[in-house]
C-alpha cells in the first residue's frame, strides 16, 4: 500500500483538487455520423463516447413491448482503456453497469410516445479514471437530447468518495481504489428524482445523509455543464421571425 | 461454499479469494431460462459480494497459502430454487450464514507442496456482520420485504447493508446499497429507506445470532 | 412565463407556471409546463410548445411521404419512411387491378431500392403507418434526385403558405417535393441542376432558424444559376 496521502492537511487533493470540486468536464453533442444522437465527454482523463441508435423497430421483435419503447444501454470498456489490458469479453461489471444505467436513464424518457420501439444506448468507455458510470450517464442523457427523444429532464450523474475519513465530491480512479468508499448517484433535478444509487465501502449513517447533500450539489454543478453544451451546440444567432 | 486452491490476483498477492456467484434454476420461476446468467443474476451476486466483501467480514489475508503462489479461493454459490420475491435479502442472508457457518480445511506446506490434513478450521472472520434490506417503492409509498408480485408492479427498490463494526447501534456502518428497477426515488425517500433499512436490519441481526455464533 | 419567445430550451426546462396549456414537445406536471425536447420555446395565447430542433418522423394521416422500398412480401411492400415505424404499402393501394401472388410476385412492380412518393392513410402506434398512392402526384418516382435532411426542418423548406417552396421552384424551374418524413425529391431538366437545388435545400435545413433567409436562398439560387 502507499504512505502518500490523498488529501493534504489544507484540505488539498492530490489532484489539486478542493473536497468539493469537480474535475474539468468537457461535453460535445453530435460527434457520431451514422447515430440518432450521441455525446462525447471528457471527466479529467476519463474518456467516453455514447452513441443512441432508435427510437427503432425493436430486434430482436418479440422483445417488442406493446405500450412503450424498449430501452436498453450497452456499458463498455475498450480493452485499452485501463491500465492492464482488459480482455474484450463482457464482464460481470459490465452487466452489471449497463443495467444500472439502463435504469438510470430510463425514468427521464417518455417511452410510452414510441410504443414497439426500442432505444439502444451504446456507451464505449475509451480510457477509465474512475466515476466512468457517472460520466457515461450524464453523457448518454445528451446523447438522448441530441436524439430528439423525448424526456422529462436531463439526469445529471456524480459519485462522492470517502478518502482518509473526508467525504470528497467526482472520486477519480486513485481515490477509488485506495478510499474507503465510493457512492455514485444520478439525479433528474427538476423531479428531485433519484435514478441511480450505489454504494460500496463504508459510512456511517451520518456520512451517508452528507453525501446526499454534496451529491445533490455535485449533480447541479454537472447538471449546469449539460445544458451548457447543449446551449453551445444549438445555439442560433438570431431567433427566425418570419418562421411558419 | 466451497474451497479450492488457486492463485491470487495480482494486485493482491499475499489474499485469498472470494467469490460471489448466482444461478437461477429454471423451475424457480417461468421468467428464468437454462443458460448463462442474466443480468439479473449478474446483479444479484454484485449486490449479495458486495455487502459481504465491503464488511470485510472475511480476513482475506488470513487465506494465503504461500504468498504470491498460492490462495484460498472461497466459492459462494448462490442457487435459486423457488423464486417468491425479495431474492436479494434472502440470498444475502443466505451466504451470509454460509459464511459463518463454514469450516474451512487445514493445509500444511511443505516445500513446493501443499498437503490437506483432512481436519478443518474454522473460518477468519471479523464480527462485522453485513444484514441487507431492501425497500421496495410503490407510488409513494415504501416498504420492505417485496413478494413477487410486488415485485412484478414495483417502481424501484433500494438495498441497504448495514454492519455492526462494535457492540452498541452506534457502530452500525452502511457498506453497500443498491439501487434497482426503473423508476426513481427522491432524496428524501432516500433518506426514509435508509433509515428504515437501518431499523429492520437489527431485527435481522438478532435472529441471524440467534441461529449461528456471529462473532467468528 | 419563464421564457423569451424563441429562446433555447432542453429537455427539463420549466417554461410556465399557472394557466397555460401544453402544446407540442412540452409536459405539464402538476399545474409547472416543462419543455420534453431540445427546442425554440413558443408562446401564443395559452398554448405553450416547444419548434424542435431535433426528432424523429412520426407519421400523421394525411401527411406525404417519401418510401424507400425495404422489403417485397407477397401482397404489399414495406417502406422505410425515416420513422421509428416502417410503412406498408398494399398492392391494393398501389396498382390499379388486383395482385393474384399466385401468379406474379409483387416486386415486378416495385423493386427493393425503389422509391415513391405516398400519402400516409392511419396510424395509431399499435399498428404500422399503412401508405397509399391512390392519388394524383403519388407513385413509383422513375427520374430526379432524392435527399434526406432532418424531418424537424420541414416546415421551414416549405416556407410560410408555401412562401420558400415557392420561392424555390420559381427561380430553379425544377419540381420539387417535400416529403413530411424529411425526404426531399428534385427533378430538373439536367443533374446539375438538380445537386444545386439540392445544395439549396440543405442549406435551408443547416440555417432553419436563422433570419433572412429566403433572401439569402434566393441570392444563392440566382447566383448559382447558369
Amino acid at each position: 500500500m502507499t504512505t502518500e496521502k490523498l488529501i493534504s492537511d489544507d484540505g488539498i487533493r492530490n489532484d489539486g483538487r478542493k473536497l468539493d470540486e469537480l474535475r474539468k468536464i468537457k461535453f460535445e453533442i453530435g460527434v457520431l455520423k451514422n447515430t440518432d444522437g450521441s455525446a462525447y465527454v471528457e471527466w479529467g482523463r476519463t474518456k467516453i463516447l455514447v452513441g443512441v441508435m432508435g427510437p427503432r423497430e425493436s430486434h430482436p421483435k418479440h422483445l417488442a413491448m406493446p405500450d412503450k419503447a424498449r430501452i436498453d444501454a450497452f456499458y463498455r470498456m475498450a480493452s485499452f482503456s485501463v491500465e492492464e489490458w482488459k480482455s474484450p469479453a463482457p464482464s460481470r461489471r459490465e452487466t452489471e453497469l449497463s443495467k444500472v444505467i439502463r435504469e438510470a436513464l430510463g425514468p427521464a424518457v417518455f417511452t410510452e410516445y414510441f410504443p414497439r420501439t426500442s432505444i439502444d444506448i451504446f456507451i464505449e468507455v475509451l480510457q477509465a479514471d474512475g466515476s466512468t458510470r457517472c460520466a457515461a450517464i450524464s453523457a448518454a442523457s445528451l446523447a438522448l437530447v441530441d436524439a430528439g427523444i423525448p424526456m422529462r429532464d436531463l439526469v445529471a450523474s456524480i459519485a462522492v468518495g470517502k478518502v482518509e475519513g473526508q467525504l470528497v465530491l467526482d472520486v477519480q480512479d486513485k481515490e477509488d481504489k485506495e478510499g474507503e468508499s465510493d457512492m455514485p448517484m444520478a439525479y433528474m433535478p427538476s423531479k428531485n428524482a433519484v435514478t441511480l444509487l450505489q454504494m460500496d465501502g463504508q459510512i456511517t449513517h451520518d456520512e451517508f445523509l452528507r453525501s446526499i447533500e454534496l451529491l445533490k450539489k455535485g449533480c447541479l454543478d454537472v447538471y449546469k455543464m449539460q445544458k451548457e453544451a447543449i446551449e453551445a451546440h444549438f445555439k442560433v444567432n438570431e431567433s427566425n421571425t418570419e418562421e411558419a | 461454499m466451497k474451497f479450492e486452491i488457486g492463485d491470487p490476483f495480482s494486485d493482491t498477492p499475499d489474499e485469498g479469494v472470494m467469490q460471489v456467484s448466482a444461478e437461477f434454476v429454471p423451475f424457480a420461476s417461468p421468467e428464468f431460462e437454462p443458460g448463462k446468467p442474466d443480468e439479473t443474476a449478474v446483479e444479484l451476486a454484485r449486490v449479495v459480494d458486495r455487502g459481504l466483501r465491503e464488511s470485510k467480514i472475511l480476513d482475506t489475508s488470513k487465506l494465503c497459502i504461500v504468498p504470491g503462489k498460492k490462495v484460498w479461493i472461497c466459492h459462494v454459490d448462490l442457487y435459486i430454487l423457488d423464486h417468491c420475491g425479495n431474492l436479494i435479502d434472502t440470498a444475502a442472508l443466505a451466504g451470509l450464514c454460509a459464511l459463518l457457518s463454514a469450516k474451512m480445511p487445514e493445509v500444511k506446506v511443505k516445500g513446493e507442496a501443499v498437503e490437506m490434513t483432512g481436519k478443518k478450521l474454522p473460518m477468519p472472520l471479523s464480527g462485522n456482520v453485513p444484514i441487507n434490506v431492501t425497500l421496495a417503492k410503490i407510488g409513494d409509498k415504501l416498504f420492505i420485504d417485496p413478494s413477487f408480485e410486488e415485485e412484478e408492479v414495483l417502481d424501484c427498490r433500494l438495498s441497504v447493508a448495514f454492519m455492526q463494526k462494535g457492540d452498541d447501534e452506534k457502530s452500525l456502518m452502511i457498506c453497500a446499497m443498491q439501487k434497482g428497477e426503473a423508476g426513481y426515488l427522491t432524496t428524501d425517500e432516500a433518506v426514509r429507506a435508509v433509515e428504515l433499512a437501518k431499523l429492520k436490519s437489527q431485527e435481522l441481526r438478532s435472529l441471524v445470532s440467534s441461529k449461528v455464533n456471529i462473532n467468528g | 412565463m419563464n421564457f423569451e419567445q424563441r429562446q433555447l430550451v432542453v429537455p427539463g426546462t420549466l417554461l410556465a407556471e399557472g394557466k397555460y396549456e401544453a402544446g407540442f414537445n412540452v409536459y405539464r406536471d402538476a399545474d409547472k409546463y416543462f419543455a420534453s425536447i431540445v427546442g425554440l420555446a413558443d408562446l401564443r395565447n395559452d398554448l405553450v410548445s416547444v419548434i424542435p430542433l431535433r426528432g424523429c418522423y412520426l407519421p400523421q394521416p394525411g401527411d406525404i411521404v417519401i418510401g424507400k422500398v425495404i422489403e417485397c412480401i407477397p401482397t404489399a411492400w414495406m417502406l422505410d419512411i425515416r420513422s421509428p415505424y416502417q410503412g406498408v404499402l398494399f398492392a391494393s393501394e398501389f396498382l390499379s387491378k388486383p395482385l393474384n401472388p399466385m401468379r406474379e410476385e409483387a416486386r415486378k412492380y416495385l423493386d427493393v431500392g425503389e422509391m415513391v412518393i405516398a400519402s400516409v392513410i392511419a396510424f395509431d402506434r399499435t399498428r404500422n403507418p399503412s401508405l397509399s398512392c391512390r392519388d394524383h402526384n403519388l407513385g413509383k418516382i422513375q427520374r430526379g434526385t432524392v435527399i434526406d435532411v432532418d424531418a424537424t426542418r420541414v416546415p421551414r423548406i416549405i416556407g410560410k403558405k408555401g412562401s420558400m417552396i415557392g420561392m424555390l421552384k420559381k427561380e430553379s424551374n425544377t419540381q420539387i417535393m417535400v416529403g413530411q418524413n424529411g425526404r426531399v425529391w428534385i427533378s430538373g431538366k439536367t443533374r446539375d441542376e438538380e445537386a444545386y437545388v439540392a445544395a439549396a435545400v440543405r442549406k435551408i435545413a443547416d440555417e432553419a432558424h436563422t433570419s433572412g433567409l429566403t433572401d439569402r436562398i434566393r441570392e444563392y439560387l440566382v447566383s448559382n444559376r447558369r
